[in-house]
């Protein structure tokens, strides 16, 4: 369970390090390509916590995603429409959706007992 | 502790990411202060902040500017009113006789005289109003500065011919100090320094010099109940 964090820690090390930055104009397709892989790592994260978790997919999803996102936004760009909002409502539902149900997976981890019996009652856990 | 294989795909996908997210902080951190990635409106609220300051400034400049000017105006007023008191403190000086002085002038020498001819008291006078009169800045006789409350008179006793109660010695040699051509006008025919020559026939001679020197008067005058006049 640490060595994940070891690896974002080490990540952020790794550039902090090498002092690397883009050219400004494509600062925005960067940011689109984080939100990506943030929505990546989340949904890994939350296969983890459901326990069908897949390496590839992970992998996969990671990379392509946040490299369509970029290109997305940068055809957009030329094309004159702005998918660059489209990736960042996209991605950014995902991300607070994926965020939800980890936690609500780390709080029955942690209170097994109320959680349990909460989802008795009403059967299926509905976040509001 | 066993590596589970997500654990490790994970790490990567974490790893990639945090790598991502410091390249696109220190980006961010530049776009912040780059003007060419700023708002619109935010850069019209700069522009229009930054009219409003230059103008303040230019304001401020102008202001300035003309408080220098006042403190140069003040400055050169300073100088002249300081230099044209320095000159009237001189003159007073020169005048009052309480500093030695040279110049270029002139030498009357009155020759001893002998058997029961002598010098009156008033001859010396006279010869000193003479030489004022023809622009004289300053007279001494013997090296007796003249000034205005200099007292040429005689012994009654001795009937010497006394300055200021000193009695005077024979040969008399009375400086004036002055412009030397205005000063030759003494000997005027008719003038006094003429009428010793002719009428008393006295050899009296008359030098002009490039350089008198004339010491300061023995005593000063002091005002302690003259007071200027109001008005």
């Amino acid at each position: 369970m640490w060595l994940p964090l070891l690896g974002l820690l080490v990540g952020l090390l790794l550039g902090q390090v090498f002092a690397f930055t883009i050219p400004l104009a494509y600062a925005k397709y960067l940011s689109v390509a984080v939100l990506a892989s943030l929505d990546s790592v989340f949904g890994g994260i939350r296969g983890v916590m459901e326990d069908h978790y897949d390496s590839s997919i992970l992998l996969s999803g990671f990379f392509t995603n946040a490299l369509l996102a970029a290109g997305l936004a940068y055809i957009g760009d030329r094309i004159g429409v702005d998918l660059y909002y489209a990736a960042i409502f996209a991605f950014g539902v995902r991300i607070f959706q994926n965020l939800a149900i980890i936690r609500r997976h780390i709080l029955t981890r942690i209170f097994p007992k109320k959680q349990d019996k909460s989802t008795d009652k009403e059967g299926i856990v509905v976040e509001g | 502790m066993k590596v589970k294989a997500w654990q490790i795909s994970l790490t990567i996908a974490l790893l990639s990411l945090g790598f991502l997210l410091s390249v696109q902080f220190r980006t961010q951190q530049v776009m912040v202060n780059d003007l060419k990635m700023q708002k619109t409106d935010d850069l019209l609220a700069m522009v229009k902040k930054l009219y409003e300051k230059r103008s303040d400034l230019i304001h401020d400049l102008w202001d300035l500017r003309g408080r220098e000017r006042n403190f140069e105006a003040d400055k050169v007023e300073g100088k002249a009113l300081s230099e044209s008191m320095q000159q009237e403190y001189t003159d007073l000086q020169i005048a009052s006789g309480v500093v030695d002085i040279e110049g270029p002038g002139i030498t009357i020498s009155l020759p001893p005289r002998s058997g029961n001819q002598y010098y009156y008291y008033q001859d010396v006078a006279f010869l000193a109003n003479e030489l004022f009169n023809v622009n004289a800045e300053a007279v001494a006789i013997n090296d007796h500065r003249v000034i205005t409350t200099t007292a040429i008179s005689e012994d009654n006793s001795s009937q010497k011919i006394t300055i200021d109660g000193e009695p005077l010695d024979e040969p008399i040699v009375v400086k004036a100090i002055g412009d030397p051509e205005s000063l030759k006008a003494v000997s005027i025919a008719g003038g006094y320094v003429d009428r010793l020559k002719i009428e008393f026939n006295i050899p009296l001679i008359i030098k002009e010099e490039p350089n008198l020197l004339i010491p300061k008067a023995g005593h000063t005058t002091y005002f302690n109940y003259a007071q200027e006049t109001k008005e």
